[in-house]
């Protein structure tokens, strides 16, 4: 397995990604990995990074990049949308397809970055694999969970106040989402997405895996199974029991859902 | 150039220690430049820093003609390495490597080693390692008796029961609960150290707070008033920059916390750090 | 969905899952001060809101939350059965 590191251009502005190759024959398979959405990414970063160095000795070619806005790509994340990443990640698509020229390409998301894999998959259905880590299926949902997230961190630093606190100053345009600056136009995106339109046009195979600290699956995961087979599409939801390891604030680690993951893409891509 | 290298100004850059490669970003000014930063992330972080703040930072150097280096620890981001064998050891090994790179590769004359957290540590481990490196910005540096219960909010957790557990062993009525089994050995055993202990750096905190005692570069300490580790850091290290004579200054965020968890408190941060930089 | 009877019970289980704490719940005392206790950070916490909401079918307004209410298994119950009363279920 190789592993270097690649710019290609998207709308104008450099996107930086990571190409683990591998060293089966050619042609093999290649996977597109969509990170997710703010301080998201920097929590599962190294999930993402070690399922790569699994699942690419297998004989799966796999991109890992940056949108506009976030990590090493260009761009500022106060200009980014959800439209604008969608179009972020057609181009990582395109690149990987053009440059790795696979048997077939699947993505595989993690919450945001799954919803813009699903949403991807709807105007390319000629995808081969789409895995959905956790995916949000309830924008305005994600949303006000979010300022919940935000609410708590806030009132947990004041009360670990030295002296009298203060919240933190307001931003004067859009939402300072704990040091991201999100625009109106992203969090009115954020409002409107939704998966569980009917009918989905991707028919599969769907591999959704909910990552909790209950076994049960929980009913937007089953909404969404739902809405792909009521579709025609193949879709199958696993459970893995494990920390929503992508707001921790220390390290984690997944192996469990790496193990599965690996499985699942193996199964129908090799 | 492959695939469209570099940009103008920003290079993806890899370098080796040990065999193991190390990936990183290079923002390198269109001018000529003499002074390099380097940024090292806190424990479980990656290049990027806590909401990007590094990247931020990086490119806003980068046009004030100020070069800078980006990478992530080994076993950690996308460096090569395993994830469970990273301590502040192979971190502050990593250092010293960038730092060499640094000077070898980008030749940058001057430099400044800028640290959060667990990397704070770090640049005071790796701050006399070379003569180029005339200064450290120090970002919510924990202190050493902290760092070692603060570094994993499980290790947290374990600490906070032992204490509280060891309250209780002194009230007549936890022993009555244990003789009459209602309490489970086992069961506080569990809860205490219910994963493996994780690595001992004490020896290479003392190594690091050690080699900040000998340094005679410019030091900027920069702590949020409302991080719980900012009065046991400043009672430590203020004191060490009196008596061995550091030109330091220090800069406290008003009702922030220890990542800096707002576009103000960042814009403050970067700021101030900026100012003091261009003063060296 | 009346109120269970031992709801300050269910509720130590929800923290034992969802917080993945290794111990008991019925180890958990009704009155042990939650945060110094077992460190629970704001990840924490929001995993515990999120549950509370999802078990109990409740919502919790912006200007209902306070730390206050996560003091201990007791405040926490407190909450949820006001939130219940308020809705008359």
């Amino acid at each position: 397995m190789t592993e270097e590191q690649v710019l290609f251009a998207s709308e104008g502005l450099t996107l930086y990604g990571v190409l683990h190759r591998a060293e089966a024959d050619s042609p093999r398979p290649a996977l597109v990995f969509c990170p997710p959405f703010a301080e998201e990414r920097k929590c599962a970063h190294r999930i993402m990074v070690e399922c790569a160095r699994v699942l690419c000795p297998m004989g799966v070619d796999i991109l890992r990049f940056d949108l506009r806005g976030c990590g090493d790509s260009e761009g500022e994340f106060g200009q980014a949308t959800l439209t604008r990443w969608l179009s972020d990640l057609e181009t990582a698509a395109h690149w990987l397809t053009e440059h790795a020229q696979p048997s077939a390409l699947g993505l595989l998301g993690l919450r945001l970055g799954a919803s813009l894999a699903a949403q991807y998959t709807e105007q390319h259905p000629e995808v081969r694999w789409l895995g959905l880590w956790e995916p949000v299926t309830d924008g305005s949902q994600d949303w006000r969970l979010s300022l919940r997230r935000q609410q708590i961190r806030q009132a947990i630093t004041q009360d670990q106040g030295l002296e009298d606190s203060e919240a933190a100053p307001s931003h004067e345009r859009g939402y300072d989402l704990d040091g991201y600056e999100v625009s109106e136009a992203m969090r009115r995106e954020f409002a409107q997405l939704s998966l569980l339109h009917q009918p989905r046009v991707f028919r599969g195979p769907v591999w959704i895996a909910q990552i909790s600290a209950t076994a049960a699956p929980h009913r937007a995961h089953l909404a969404l199974q739902q809405a792909y087979q009521q579709s025609g599409a193949s879709c199958d939801l696993e459970v893995v029991v494990a920390e929503p390891f992508w707001s921790l604030l220390g390290l984690a680690r997944a192996p469990e859902l790496i193990a599965k993951t690996v499985g699942a893409a193996c199964r129908t891509l090799l | 150039m492959i695939h469209g290298w570099h940009t103008d100004m920003q290079e993806p850059i890899t370098f080796t220690i040990n065999g193991q490669r190390l990936f990183g970003m290079l923002e390198r000014p269109i001018v000529p430049f003499e002074r390099g930063v380097i940024f090292l992330g806190g424990w479980a972080g990656t290049r990027a820093g806590p909401h990007q703040i590094f990247v931020k930072f990086a490119r806003q150097l980068s046009r004030q003609g100020i070069a800078s280096l980006r990478f992530d620890f080994r076993g950690r981001g996308d460096s090569e390495g395993e994830t469970e064998d990273a301590d502040l050891g192979t971190m502050l090994e990593d250092a010293v490597s960038a730092v060499a790179w640094m000077v070898e590769q980008v030749q940058v004359s001057q430099l400044t080693l800028l640290g959060i957290c667990s990397g704070s540590q770090v640049a005071m481990g790796a701050c006399c390692t070379h003569p180029a490196v005339d200064s450290l910005a120090l970002w919510s540096t924990p202190s050493v008796a902290e760092a070692i219960g603060q570094r994993l909010s499980a290790r947290r957790r374990r600490l906070f029961v032992l204490r509280e557990y060891l309250a209780k062993l002194f009230r007549v009525q936890t022993w009555q609960k244990l003789l009459s089994l209602r309490l489970k050995p086992k069961t506080i055993g569990k809860v205490i150290w219910s994963e493996a202990p994780p690595p001992t750096t004490t020896g290479v905190e003392q190594q690091c707070l050690d080699e900040f005692r000998q340094f005679d570069g410019r030091t900027l300490l920069v702590h949020g008033t409302n991080d719980p580790e900012t009065k046991p850091a400043l009672a430590q290290y203020l004191p060490i920059c009196e008596q061995h004579g550091i030109p330091h200054q220090v800069h406290l965020v008003r009702g922030a916390n220890h990542s800096f968890y707002s576009l103000a408190w960042e814009r403050e941060v970067v700021e101030l750090s900026m100012q003091w930089m261009k003063k060296l | 969905m009346a109120i269970p009877e031992n709801l300050e019970l269910e509720i130590k289980q929800l923290l034992v899952e969802r917080l993945f704490l290794k111990m008991k719940p019925e180890d958990i005392g009704d009155e042990e001060p939650l945060m110094a206790t077992y460190g629970i950070d704001s990840v924490a916490l929001f995993e515990l809101v999120v549950g509370l909401e999802e078990v109990y079918g409740i919502t919790m307004e912006d200007d209902e939350f306070s730390l206050d209410l996560f003091q201990n298994i007791k405040s926490i119950a407190n909450f949820v059965r006001s939130k219940w009363t308020a809705r008359g279920g």
